[in-house]
């Protein structure tokens, strides 16, 4: 890829490359590149930082100064997006074109990132969520005030990505200048299930701890979810205008809760984790199906 | 009662304080730090039953917040000094993630945070706008239209040199695809009250539209939820163009400037104190304005 880049390119032809978006050393992107080049899918990775300096989104295309090369915006056949936030500072406006671009321009788009505001305000992502099997937990959001009494847990508010913790381990008088969530512990089997072109690629993960991601001995399994669930989360992936989500589920032996649908989900760390690359597998399957010639 | 947040009381911050005096409507200045002293409760339960309280730093009991009235982005509210850049972007993005789930509580903000503050709101629009035929351009900072005497291209020249870099690349961009030519219509929306002028090389007069002409503005600013913007509009009767500005303050717009403040009070006091539901508060912090500790969630961004 880097080979590439460094040519002097000028791609005009329709659908001729797929595009990986976000930070250089973005895990999910890394992962899914390697795929896509041992599927000799031709992709090409821009990288967030150099948008407004190096990378430059014009309505006819995007141009690269310092490699000197040119791809008509008709010649991506479909991108990745992993940049899930924008960079403060004077290049800003850049991103937030080269953004209405993967919205407007571009036909493929995992995800498309309009589609993927409803994480940005996780109680508000949690209203919508209603109308399916999924029981939601009692949630709260406050700031400048003690934490619920109880077995609650704590996170971001937002898309910015935290640990979660149990309230218990907040000191008394602590209390944050920042709006925090608060939510009802939920114990159960904690299920993680992508969606990708309508199907479910589900894993049962168990944990001592309360945020699995930050336990090493935590024990990943590939999970098959019922029929029903299954379908559920499809319409939810849709509703939500996403063509990938990861969805966090805790099932009870009762009832299925839903926590939250990760609209740019770290499906790589889950992946390997599995027995198979059935969810990359697909991505590069469809990215390749996307690509002419 | 009614929050007004600015970082200072401009001329017409202080024209709606006496408007609302006069109209007597309740309303409270704070500044956004002044602000980040309140006690925010806002709940969700299982039902998706919402409920919530708002405790101010010198109201010793739980407010009816019917209204905010936001003259400050908050991209600049919540930059504060907290740490690094990740920090500082969590800081905001948590505020966000707070101000998209108050319209549940009815309360009305008068800003339009959804379109502007979350970080990717200006594709919404123009997607709006292009799904109906319209081109557009999306005002991303605060802009002085003062230069009345000043001609219109001479007026985005002077906005594109206060606003960002970028601002004047989009211009440039909007220009080449919007022909300069046409009524230019400035028009704001508070609520459902509709007020517009019409700008010409000498300065804004009143705007004379036919019944049909208004019902099409009405229908894009109903559909881009919008509450200032500019229009284009040709002698065929179509709009050409829409532009959002959002923080534009009302006299910058040289509006019937009594007439939008009024309306804005009366709009937002119209809501009914019932609509939010009130818990019980759980007393005053004692201490100022922290940066959380323990309870702020560790970055691992």
């Amino acid at each position: 890829m880097n080979q590439l880049l460094s040519e002097n390119l000028h791609i005009t032809q329709p659908n001729a490359v797929v595009v990986l978006i976000g930070m250089l050393e973005d895990s999910v992107l890394g992962y899914l590149a390697t795929h896509l080049m041992a599927s000799d899918v031709p992709v090409l990775w821009f990288d967030q930082r150099e948008l407004g300096s190096s990378l430059m989104c014009h309505p006819e295309g995007w141009r690269h100064k310092q490699f000197d090369w040119f791809i008509a915006h008709e010649s991506i056949a479909a991108v990745y997006n992993r940049c899930l936030d924008l960079m403060q500072g004077p290049y800003e406006w850049a991103q937030r074109m080269a953004l209405y671009y993967l919205d407007q321009r571009v036909t493929t788009v995992i995800n498309r990132p309009a589609s993927g505001l409803s994480n940005y305000s996780k109680l508000k992502q949690l209203s919508q969520l209603s109308g399916t099997i999924f029981q939601r937990p009692m949630s709260q959001l406050s700031v400048g005030v003690e934490p619920p009494l109880g077995d609650w847990i704590f996170k971001s508010a937002s898309a910015i990505r935290s640990i979660v913790h149990l309230t218990q381990l907040i000191q008394p008088n602590h209390q944050g200048a920042e709006p925090v969530l608060y939510q009802r512990r939920i114990e159960g089997l904690q299920v993680r299930v992508h969606v990708f072109q309508s199907k479910c690629y589900a894993m049962a993960i168990k944990s001592s701890s309360i945020d699995y991601r930050y336990d090493h001995t935590a024990h990943f399994k590939d999970y098959q979810l019922p029929t029903t669930v299954e379908l559920a989360c499809c319409e939810l992936t849709q509703r939500l205008g996403l063509m990938l989500s990861g969805i966090d589920l805790i099932y009870t032996s009762k009832e299925w809760f839903i926590l939250e649908v990760n609209t740019a989900p770290g499906f790589d760390f889950f992946e390997r984790r599995s027995e198979d690359r059935a969810l990359s597998d697909a991505i590069c399957h469809y990215f390749k199906g996307c690509v002419v010639g | 009662m009614i929050l007004l947040i600015a970082e200072k009381l401009s001329d017409w911050a202080h024209a709606l304080i006496q408007q609302a005096d006069y109209l007597g409507v309740e309303i409270h200045h704070y500044t956004p730090v002044a602000l980040m002293h309140a006690q925010w409760v806002i709940h969700l339960d299982e039902q998706g039953q919402w409920s919530g309280h708002l405790m101010l730093p010198d109201i010793d009991e739980p407010t009816l917040c019917q209204g905010i009235i936001n003259t400050q982005p908050w991209s600049q509210c919540c930059s504060l000094e907290v740490g690094s850049i990740s920090e500082t972007q969590y800081f905001k993005q948590s505020w966000i993630s707070l101000w998209a789930v108050l319209p549940h509580l009815k309360v009305r903000l008068i800003n339009p945070l959804d379109l502007h503050e979350i970080n990717l709101q200006w594709p919404y629009v123009i997607d709006i706008c292009h799904s109906q035929g319209l081109s557009c351009l999306i005002e991303p900072q605060d802009i002085s239209m003062q230069a009345s005497s000043q001609s219109f291209d001479q007026k985005w020249q002077l906005s594109a040199q206060a606003g960002q870099a970028g601002l004047s690349h989009l211009i440039e961009y909007w220009k080449e695809s919007v022909p300069q030519s046409g009524r230019w219509l400035c028009v704001q929306r508070v609520l459902n009250a509709y007020y517009t002028s019409e700008y010409t090389n000498s300065g804004p007069i009143s705007a004379s539209l036919s019944e049909s002409e208004m019902q099409r503005i009405q229908s894009v600013f109903s559909a881009l939820s919008c509450e200032i913007g500019m229009m284009v509009l040709h002698d065929n009767q179509t709009l050409q163009c829409v532009i959002c500005v959002p923080y534009l303050a009302p006299d910058d717009c040289h509006f019937e400037a009594r007439g939008v403040r009024e309306s804005l009070l009366i709009h937002v006091s119209e809501l009914s104190q019932s609509d939010l539901k009130i818990i019980p508060g759980q007393g005053m912090p004692t201490q100022g304005l922290t940066i959380p500790d323990r309870l702020r969630p560790t970055l691992c961004v």
